[in-house]
């Protein structure tokens, strides 16, 4: 099967799995976190439909009913009763419900391993770096690889504003704050893809800071892994060696990095391995040559205000050259 | 009471009505800009703030436009981030908050029969400081100007390497001087809801709605100056580089957040409980049933009052600290929304014990809107103060949707109500109650539809403050709704205006009469000068429950029924039991502080755009103009006592801790400590978080045990001249020459302590922009220079006035302020001196 | 002229600063509760102390504050007697209940938090 093929496929599985719609939709748990909030956000829903009902009926006694129910109904003692007692007894029960979850969600990241994935706040995109089991760090981008059942420590970091990282569907989200090291362990509970995307208002392009999050049985997870530290691929066809020529003549590795290649750059997104990501520029396209053509030529009308400069002075043949060689960096 | 017993006799001396008419009749013509009568200034503040609505709801529409369909492209990303930017904050900053105090402003003396409130002329100053500063902060959305930092400004996103531009500084001075604004009108309403009640109108007998208010002032004098800190200390960092909010100089951009929720959590609160004390007036009114539960109305407006301080780390659940920390903050969410459940089951008990039934009128439709709206907004409050649940909906369309619920639901249905209900009071005709019925519904059936979806769109995943979104995630539909209903909504706002076009018709004299047969003061007959007498009340509904008051009261029959000084005057009560304590007389209509608030906008806004030389000379107008303000408003005791009635004399001048002007000088204390706790939690939480860049071991040595000594005794001195100062003030008509020389050594030791504290950390090297432990303890001077330079004004108008004759040992108010302000600027530099040279020599 | 009789002796009106006690002990402590357990759980996590240790504070904190809350609320005219409130104060009853309400609502915010500390364990981050 191709590359082209699997990727395909395994995309189509995932939206049949999860529904497109519901890929980032925190009613679609399927993360340990998640899971747990899923039930408290319930209970406290139905409560609140069953307290809305109940001040809708009282006020409709109280607009039309019997004169009995309504005189029954104009005493203090319906006020210290619905509005004191009755709201203290519900809301201990949600209060310390929600304890007893906060509680839970900490023992389980105290307990959790030392597997862990520190992900940098970007405008606009996420800087991801995995440790191999033998201690070596692994950059990567924009996208998030899980096993799924082993909790993953995520390290939440940023250097320039904040950001909030919400991948709705694993957990609930947690900021990123410049000075701070956030942690949340997560730990998916079924394989798929779903979506996050930056919750707090990073100015600019906030609104499409997006990433993908893959969530892998742990074997193939731990070979992902394995490749993903290997360096680049070397340019295969002629075409392609003609892309990475283009790539280094016009500066690209002056930003990017793209290891095994001079190109050490590490203000943009790594591109060693970008051809096996599901998306480009932080969820905003698909992953083919077309796209990252586009991209090149294009990025500031696709995501306004992000700091690639567009590389319009390319030739035609330049740039899909470019393409096909950035495509093919699995 | 029987006629014979009523404190005035009939018929009333010839002339009496005129003089009173003449006392306070409002300038004619263009110079209506100069009056300062509540019914003016409350109609212009009220109909600015809806102006500001309007124009906030205008870029809603066009946000709701551009997020109709995905990825469309109606706006620009970086117009978008600006309107909605410029929405939140004029929402919040330039119609909310200001909506609230115009109404108090409006309806306040009406309900407590004063004639005015005890400073009219900061009223109109709060008005049009408002009026210039908020038209010109909002046209920046016009050229590109606007701030685009989401109306809470998080820094480092504000800060000048990620918001180049003057943008951001269009926000944080801009909305500066709408806190100075908002802080003077809660003076304004603090001082006239405790001191000019009716003799008789006890706390227990008080309006709900001044209860409110007064609660509402109270909060806003320990909310606001946490955001003016804030506010300060970004722009600061902004413009000199002081790293409060950076990290890598010690800094933390938490600071920022918890500082501005500890404003705007309140700030919710402070709009929503005026909104809710208009509830409880207008149920009363609908079910012609006194309120039941008045008592545990008044425990929810004062437990709202303090429990609303202690959530604001709730909009911080997702910041990472620590898990007990928030359960704290998730304790006293709960605890504030038990007072709401106490407010909804009170106006469910009065509407359940209407006379007959409950009046349905538009005013009444727009109450059941709103309780229905509140509950579900106060409900889905509950689910977001839920730490885990939280964490999922923060910051997304859920969020969007619950605080529309709360604030259009708790704030603006009720404002809509207010409208139709007190329109008549100020109007010679009513609304149409035919329109009105069509607008409700509009506004009911749109807000719904728009706002509803909003939580299912956020629940599958949708941010806030996002321009834009993909079409595949299943959001599409959901918003499209959204924006239909937003303009169902504006349609039915739209005819409201059509209908106060068609029939408002502004009048002094007395409107429509008391259409509602309402129980309260503000439905006596009147005209400018409020009610002919004021009068006396011993119950909470007087006109139910005293009858032919309103009859006694026009007659002239009560307390006060003429002008015996000429002017302007009315009554000041003690402030528990309303006991006739003397008459204020209140300046008339003036350009002074027409003058003073313009050029003080002009100021903030120059300087916004670092036009440093005219915002300066701008700056020296302002002073001028309040100089000129205050020159004439300590008239002395010179028109002696006067009868206001049942033989009882009252003095028309007082000085101490009776007078009114004592009563604003310690709201401007509490005000000014605030903002100097802030500062001192400020200081403290950076060393948590930075203990490294304290000194000794981060920075410089601080100075010698010598420095805070020497300073701490200049201090202490300069306080004890300006007390004996004060025992030289001679009698009237005489002088001493001792009283300058003393005053003005007090007034110079202040300011050499001011110099030496600045001095001695300046000699030891640190400098503000080292880290955030220089900017901090800089921070402190500054602080101390503000309160010094407004206390040298008070002490140089205080000489001044010496001078010319018009300060001695009666007539002394101007000292007073002056004294009073000196000692508390002692205690905070003694507290300052404690902390910058005790806590690191301690900590380390 | 006896119906204003009342009205003649503005020296006789109660202390605002003890009314404003009255009402406002329960929200008061409330707050002075708030600010001890936040402020020291946060002191003693970042400086490194143990979770036991702020949990325990926080507990004494809540008994210590909750305790004379309750001896407030069941002992309230001897309270205002104590502020300098006269027992026949026009509206005294309503002020009463003013302060007994506040405190009671108050009560359940202060045991509330109190909760949190017996079931979270301090210092643990916020997840």
């Amino acid at each position: 099967m191709t590359r082209r093929v699997k990727r395909t496929v395994a995309l189509t599985l995932a939206a049949a799995s999860t529904g497109c719609s519901g890929e980032q939709s925190a009613l679609a748990p399927t993360g340990v976190e998640a899971l747990a909030i899923d039930p408290l956000f319930w209970t406290a829903t139905w409560v609140g439909v069953l307290v809305t009902l109940m001040v809708v009926v009282l006020v409709s006694i109280a607009l039309y009913g019997p004169v009995s129910w309504r005189a029954r109904l104009g005493s203090d003692w319906i006020v210290i009763g619905g509005g004191i007692v009755l709201p203290i007894v519900v809301l201990t029960v949600l209060f310390l419900y929600a304890l007893f979850i906060m509680q839970a969600n900490a023992v389980r990241s105290q307990e959790a391993g030392d597997e862990a994935v520190t992900i940098v706040g970007k405008r606009w995109w996420w800087e991801m770096t995995y440790t191999t089991a033998d201690g070596e760090k692994v950059l990567s981008a924009n996208e998030l690889r899980l096993p799924v059942g082993r909790p993953v420590r995520l390290r939440l970091e940023s250097d320039n504003v904040i950001h909030s990282f919400w991948a709705p569907q694993l957990a609930g989200k947690l900021d990123m704050i410049p000075g701070r090291t956030n942690e949340v362990v997560v730990e998916a509970t079924e394989a798929g893809i779903s979506r996050g995307q930056c919750a707090e208002y990073c100015g600019g392009a906030h609104a499409l800071m997006a990433f993908y999050v893959v969530a892998m049985p742990p074997a193939e997870y731990d070979a992902w892994l394995a490749r993903e530290a290997e360096p680049a691929q070397r340019p295969k066809t002629g075409q392609q060696a003609r892309g990475h020529d283009v790539f280094m003549q016009n500066g690209c590795g002056g930003c990017h990095q793209v290891r095994g290649t001079a190109a050490q750059g590490l203000i943009g997104p790594d591109l060693t391995h970008v051809g096996s990501r599901h998306s480009l520029a932080a969820g905003m396209l698909t992953n083919d040559p077309e796209a990252f053509a586009r991209w090149i030529t294009d990025n500031q009308h696709i995501k306004p205000e992000n700091l690639m400069p567009p590389f319009r002075q390319l030739s035609e043949e330049e740039l899909s050259s470019l393409a096909v060689y950035l495509d093919s960096l699995e | 009471m029987r006629e014979e017993e009523l404190p005035n006799t009939l018929p009333r001396p010839e002339g009496e009505l005129e003089g009173l008419r003449r006392a306070w009749a409002p300038p004619k013509g263009f110079r209506l800009i100069t009056a300062v009568n509540n019914q003016v200034i409350g109609i212009l503040y009220i109909g600015a703030a809806f102006l500001f609505f309007i124009l906030a709801g205008i870029l809603a529409l066009i946000m709701r436009t551009q997020l109709a369909m995905p990825e469309s492209e109606l706006v620009s990303q970086d117009f978008y981030n600006q309107i909605f930017t410029v929405h939140g904050t004029t929402m919040m900053f330039l119609f909310s908050v200001p909506v609230v105090e115009a109404l108090g402003v409006m309806l306040l003396p009406q309900m407590l029969a004063a004639r005015d409130l005890p400073f009219p002329r900061l009223s109109a100053f709060a008005l049009w400081a408002y009026v210039v500063g908020g038209l010109v902060f909002f046209s920046t959305v016009f050229y590109d100007l606007a701030p685009k930092g989401g109306w809470f400004m998080y820094p480092p996103l504000t800060l000048t390497e990620y918001s180049p531009g003057h943008n951001a500084d269009f926000w944080l001075l801009g909305i500066g001087f709408i806190e100075i604004s908002a802080i003077a009108g809660a003076i304004e309403i603090i001082v006239g809801t405790l001191r000019t009640r009716p003799p008789g109108m006890t706390l227990a007998r008080m309006p709900i709605f001044a209860w409110a208010m007064l609660i509402f002032a109270a909060m806003i004098m320990i909310a606001f100056p946490a955001v003016i800190l804030a506010t300060m200390l970004l722009e600061i960092e902004r413009a000199f580089g002081w790293p409060f909010f950076t990290a890598d100089k010690g800094g933390d951009p938490l600071l920022w957040q918890h500082l501005f929720w500890f404003f705007g959590h309140p700030e919710v609160y402070i709009i929503f409980l005026p909104a809710a004390g208009l509830v409880s007036m207008m149920v009363p009114a609908m079910a012609q049933h006194k309120l039941v539960g008045y008592r545990l109305i008044v425990v929810a407006l004062i437990a709202t009052g303090f429990f609303s301080f202690g959530l604001w780390v709730h909009h911080m659940f997702t910041t990472g600290i620590p898990s007990l920390s928030l359960g704290f903050f998730s304790a006293a969410s709960m605890a504030v929304a038990v007072p709401s459940g106490i407010q909804v089951f009170s106006w469910i008990a009065t509407i359940a014990s209407s006379k007959q039934r409950f009046r349905i009128t538009t005013p009444s439709l727009f109450i059941l809107g709103f309780l229905f709206i509140f509950t579900v907004g106060g409900v889905t409050g509950v689910m977001v103060a839920l730490v885990p649940v939280d964490f999922q909906v923060h910051d997304t369309y859920f969020v969007v949707a619950h605080f529309h619920y709360v604030l259009i639901g708790g704030m603006v249905f009720p404002l809509f109500a207010t409208f139709y209900y007190w329109i008549p009071m100020a109007s010679r005709n009513m609304l149409s109650e035919r329109l009105g019925r069509w607008v409700f519904w509009l506004m009911f059936i749109g807000f719904n539809v728009s706002f509803f979806p909003m939580h299912i769109t956020g629940l599958i995943g949708m941010p806030r403050r996002v321009w834009t979104y993909p079409s595949d995630l299943g959001w599409n539909t959901l918003n499209m709704v959204s924006t239909v209903g937003a303009y169902i909504l504006a349609a039915g706002v739209l005819l409201f205006i059509i209908d106060l076009f068609l029939r408002y018709r502004p009048t002094m004299s007395g409107g429509v009469g008391n259409p509602w047969n309402a129980g309260t003061l503000e439905w006596l007959p009147g005209d400018a000068y409020s009610s002919r007498s004021i009068p006396y009340v011993t119950s909470r509904e007087p006109l139910w429950d005293q009858p032919n008051l309103s009859r006694d009261v026009e007659e002239g029959r009560y307390f006060l029924p003429g002008a015996p000084t000429g002017g302007r005057e009315t009554i000041v009560t003690s402030p528990v039991d309303a006991r006739p304590q003397y008459i204020i007389r209140m300046p008339g209509a003036g350009w002074s502080q027409l003058v003073a608030a313009i050029f003080m906008a002009g100021f903030f806004l120059l300087l916004s755009v670092k036009l440093v030389v005219p915002a300066l000379i701008s700056a020296f107008i302002f002073i001028i103009a309040c100089i000129v303000w205050g020159w004439k408003l300590d008239h002395g005791p010179d028109k002696g006592p006067v009868d206001i009635g049942a033989g009882i004399i009252l003095p028309t001048y007082m000085s101490g801790h009776r007078s009114h002007a004592w009563w604003a000088m310690m709201v401007l204390i509490v005000v000014a400590s605030s903002l100097y706790l802030a500062y001192l939690f400020s200081y403290l939480y950076l060393w948590v978080v930075s203990p490294e860049v304290w000194a000794p071991q981060g920075s410089p040595d601080l100075p010698g045990i010598f420095w805070p000594i020497g300073t701490g005794l200049l201090v202490i001195a300069g306080a004890a001249a300006i007390t004996v100062g004060g025992r030289l003030l001679p009698a009237p008509g005489r002088r001493r020459a001792a009283f300058v020389p003393v005053f003005g050594l007090g007034a110079t030791c202040f300011l050499a302590a001011l110099v030496a504290e600045f001095w001695g950390h300046w000699a030891s090297g640190l400098r503000p922009t080292m880290n955030a432990y220089g900017a901090m303890v800089y921070m402190a001077s500054f602080l101390n220079l503000q309160v010094i330079a407004a206390c040298t004004m008070l002490a140089g108008f205080s000489i001044a006035r010496y001078l010319t004759g018009k300060l001695d040992n009666v007539r002394r108010v101007n000292f007073e302020n002056a004294a009073q302000f000196y000692y508390y600027a002692a205690a905070q530099m003694l507290l300052g001196l404690v902390l910058l040279h005790g806590f690191p020599r301690v900590a380390s | 002229m006896t119906g204003f009789d009342d009205l003649r002796h503005p020296d006789k009106s109660p202390s605002v600063i003890a009314m404003f006690i009255y009402l406002m002990i329960g929200p008061g402590l409330w707050g002075l509760h708030l600010t001890l357990v936040y402020s020291a759980h946060t002191l003693i996590c970042a400086l490194g102390g143990s979770s036991d240790l702020s949990a325990t504070f926080v507990l004494i904190a809540t008994f210590l504050v909750a305790g004379p809350l309750l001896a407030i609320i069941i002992m309230q005219r001897r309270f205002g007697r104590l502020l300098g409130l006269d027992d026949r104060l026009s509206g005294r009853t309503i002020y009463d209940a003013i302060s007994r309400f506040t405190s009671v609502l108050s009560l359940a915010g202060i045991l509330w938090a109190g909760a949190a500390a017996a079931i979270v364990t301090s210092c643990a981050q916020g997840r």
